[in-house]
């Protein structure tokens, strides 16, 4: 025990092993495949002739654009924004269109984008890298979270949560710890990495804007232990500074938000609160070499770090790559021949990526990888009946049932699937992973969320209705007591003066809706004729439509009378 | 003697007095519960006053149920109305009885404005006043308001309206069960279809 004791004395003396950590709870430990992308350096990929900037930012909502097609933009230029978040041209060149394209979306479906054809010269805008805040520790807080937001930045690490609005986070209590993430454990993604390996005193420099900004008590920059190389090139940068290095143990998912917080101070979040409420702030080094390009270069964000990889892919790197440039072209430089060797194209990782449909899918803020495989790499074998095996219980990181919330799903039994906490269910895959039955887990859950999304949706929309059925009624009451005042006052007025010619006094109403009727009536260019005509036109077409359905349906019978007796 | 007789009869008197009050309150607090019950039950259905119930609305179905009714005639409901009907009174989760139809997706009226003729005959039938329009003037369909009820289809006497499915779009998408594939909807870019899905982690 003794012996136990010194040797975890000596081991805590070592750089990252000072603070005791909590360890992940579930978790799994697959192959990372990092290797082959980090032997190489960061390849900066040349400019593509056309670049494709989705509009969609965070969760939906859709900036503005700001410039016209044909206009001439150069690189930094603003595009378009939303609520004073920017969207910059990657390069300089034309507005070639501004349409729906393939974006990097699960659905398939197309994004609004603006799409611009490269010069070639890349020249930057006069006005892009003006405001240089070299000496930003004289400067405001609320100045430089402007300048964050002016330049595009948002969460890098695949969120993609405006870093803003993350640092702005107002009537919360004080951020006492900051959590720099550079725990990137899903395998294949190497980006993080590879930007430690070649940057890290520059991401280092973006942490110091970030501790100017929030001043907490302690900084924290955490890194799983198999990545090596990185942890060297970190203590060096952090030397001098009060960032404290914590070296984890490599085991996915402990990147991800709270199970980072977690393993960190052993605080935990509750499902709707935020990391922020309990005075913790976490940003991914991506983001704060971002910072550090903002700040520091006054550059806005116009290109990132991108891992290129996969069965496919002849040289496997990563790359810098400027925003918007198609994934094809990424694919090209990597020494991908011809397109239709891949079968499945992945942005993300293996675990919580999404499948794309198309090749021309730019690569955006939130692209830290792509991975071009053939089928048989993903396959998804078919699914079986659960054997009740529990191991999705032992992986699961947030403490959930995954069996009870998968039947609960299954079965749309929502209050169940609440209860038992499905949103506290981070989608990490772990659960997938292990299941020996290879039952889709995460997909039943995301679908199940999906239903209780449009549930809640579907409520409100009943709320609102009800108002405009009850506003509906109260007309058509009122008016029905109208039409009956107005018929009992005509026929006692008939009955005091038979022989007297009928006249109902016209309510002030009427009279207008009279006048309104004389004066369409006058300004209709159409003269009566025509408009009988018309009409006669359109009833003899719907008497053409209802012959030809009752045709086809007679048809239809006829056809399916032999199948019938069959 | 004293006079027993009035006494007796005051006190019966007050005795059935008594008893009318308690008969009184019961009945009216049995109606306004009964009225609660099916407020609450109304605030459950979708309010799509379409009819395919059998009623001449949603309130009067709420009414019908809190008097006994099956809970299982309402297809814009579906299976997710069932089940908070079932919860709240305690009655066993049924499929959805096909006589009524069947779920489906939200649908939303559609003028075919060349046809038009400007009768007004599907504005008078709108149970939610979302079709705009006037005597002999083109109507259309607000398509935010509709509640896809169908029942402006019939009245129209040139069959100029059609049900028809809301346009998709990326931010009311939403995830599908698994094996559904996602639709490629661009053709000249549509190169693979699969199922969208990742996280098979094999």
């Amino acid at each position: 025990m003794n012996a136990l004791v010194r040797l975890s004395r000596r081991l805590r003396k070592r750089p990252g092993y000072a603070r005791s950590i909590k360890s992940l709870v579930g978790g799994i430990s697959p192959p990372l495949e990092k290797e082959a992308t980090l032997s190489h350096p960061i390849l900066l990929a040349p400019i593509a002739q056309q670049l494709v900037v989705p509009l969609e930012q965070y969760r939906g909502a859709i900036a503005t654009p700001v410039v016209k097609r044909g206009e001439a933009v150069h690189k930094g230029q603003v595009i378009a924004s939303l609520n004073g978040m920017n969207i910059h041209a990657g390069t300089s060149g034309i507005i070639s269109a501004i349409e729906l394209r393939p974006v990097a979306h699960a659905s398939g479906l197309l994004g609004m984008c603006i799409v611009i054809s490269a010069d070639g010269k890349d020249t930057w805008h006069p006005r892009a890298r003006s405001h240089e805040y070299s000496d930003y520790k004289a400067l405001s807080p609320e100045l430089l979270i402007a300048a964050i937001r002016d330049a595009g930045i948002a969460g890098l690490g695949g969120a993609g949560f405006p870093t803003h609005k993350k640092l702005a986070m107002q009537n919360r209590p004080s951020i006492d710890t900051l959590i720099i993430n550079a725990v990137e454990c899903e395998p294949y993604i190497a980006a993080d990495e590879a930007l430690l390996i070649e940057r890290a005193g520059q991401v280092v420099a973006g942490i110091e804007v970030l501790c100017h900004i929030l001043k907490p008590q302690q900084c924290i920059i955490a890194i799983e232990d198999s990545k090596q190389k990185a942890i060297e090139r970190l203590i060096a940068a952090l030397e001098g500074t009060v960032t404290e290095l914590v070296i984890i143990p490599t085991r996915y998912p402990s990147g991800s938000e709270k199970q980072l917080i977690r393993i960190l101070t052993g605080k935990e979040l509750a499902h709707g609160q935020f990391p922020a409420d309990l005075g913790i702030h976490c940003q991914n080094v991506g983001s704060c070499y971002a910072i550090y390009q903002a700040i520091v270069l006054g550059q806005p964000l116009v290109s990132r770090i991108c891992t290129i990889t996969g069965s496919t892919v002849a040289k496997p790197q990563n790359i810098e790559v400027t925003l918007g440039t198609p994934i094809a072209e990424a694919l090209a430089l990597c020494g991908v021949s011809t397109l239709a060797e891949c079968d499945s194209l992945i942005i993300g990782g293996p675990l919580m990526g999404i499948e794309i449909h198309d090749e021309q899918t730019p690569i955006t803020t939130t692209t830290n990888c792509v991975i071009a495989s053939k089928a048989e790499t993903f396959s998804q074998p078919t699914e079986q009946d659960c054997i009740r095996c529990g191991f999705c219980a032992q992986v699961c990181p947030a403490k959930l049932l995954p069996q009870q919330l998968l039947t609960a799903s299954k079965q749309s039994l929502h209050d169940q699937a609440i209860a038992l906490g499905i949103h506290d269910c981070i989608e990490c895959g772990a659960c997938n992973y292990v299941c020996p039955s290879k039952i889709p887990l995460v997909q039943y859950y995301r679908a199940e969320k999906a239903k209780l999304r449009k549930n809640t949706e579907k409520q409100q929309r009943a709320r609102y209705w009800q108002t405009r059925f009850d506003a509906h009624q109260m007309r058509v009451n009122s008016e029905k007591a109208t039409a009956l005042d107005r018929r009992s006052r005509a026929l006692s007025a008939r009955a005091k003066a038979p022989d007297a010619p009928v006249v109902t006094k016209l309510y002030d109403a009427d009279v207008n809706l009279l006048k309104n009727k004389s004066e369409t009536l006058k300004a209709a260019p159409m003269s009566a004729d025509k408009t009988k005509s018309d009409i006669q036109a359109a009833l003899l077409r719907a008497k053409a439509k209802k012959a030809q359905r009752q045709n086809s349906t007679a048809i239809n019978q006829l056809t399916n009378k032999p199948e019938e007796k069959q | 003697m004293p006079p027993l007789l009035p006494l007796i009869l005051t006190t019966a008197l007050l005795l059935v007095l008594a008893y009318a009050l308690v008969k009184l309150g019961t009945i009216v607090a049995a109606d306004s519960e009964e009225k609660d019950i099916s407020e609450t039950i109304n605030s459950l259905l979708p309010q799509t006053q379409c009819g395919q119930c059998g009623y001449a609305g949603c309130r009067p179905y709420a009414e019908a149920i809190a008097h006994g009714d099956a809970i299982n005639k309402c297809p814009p409901g579906g299976l997710d109305t069932i089940t908070n009907l079932a919860s709240l009174l305690n009655k066993e989760r049924i499929p959805l009885d096909p006589v009524h139809g069947t779920e489906t997706e939200r649908n939303i009226a559609f003028i075919i404005e060349e046809d038009c003729i400007g009768c007004t005959k599907c504005i008078q039938a709108c149970p939610v006043d979302a079709i705009l329009g006037s005597s002999k003037r083109m109507h259309t369909v607000i398509e935010s308001e509709c509640t896809g009820c169908d029942l402006c289809v019939d009245p129209c006497p040139v069959d100029c309206i059609e049900m028809r499915p809301l346009p998709q779009s990326i931010s009311q998408w939403q995830w599908p069960l698994p094996g559904t594939p996602t639709k490629v909807v661009w053709p000249q870019h549509s190169t693979r279809v699969g199922t969208g899905h990742r996280g098979t982690g094999s």
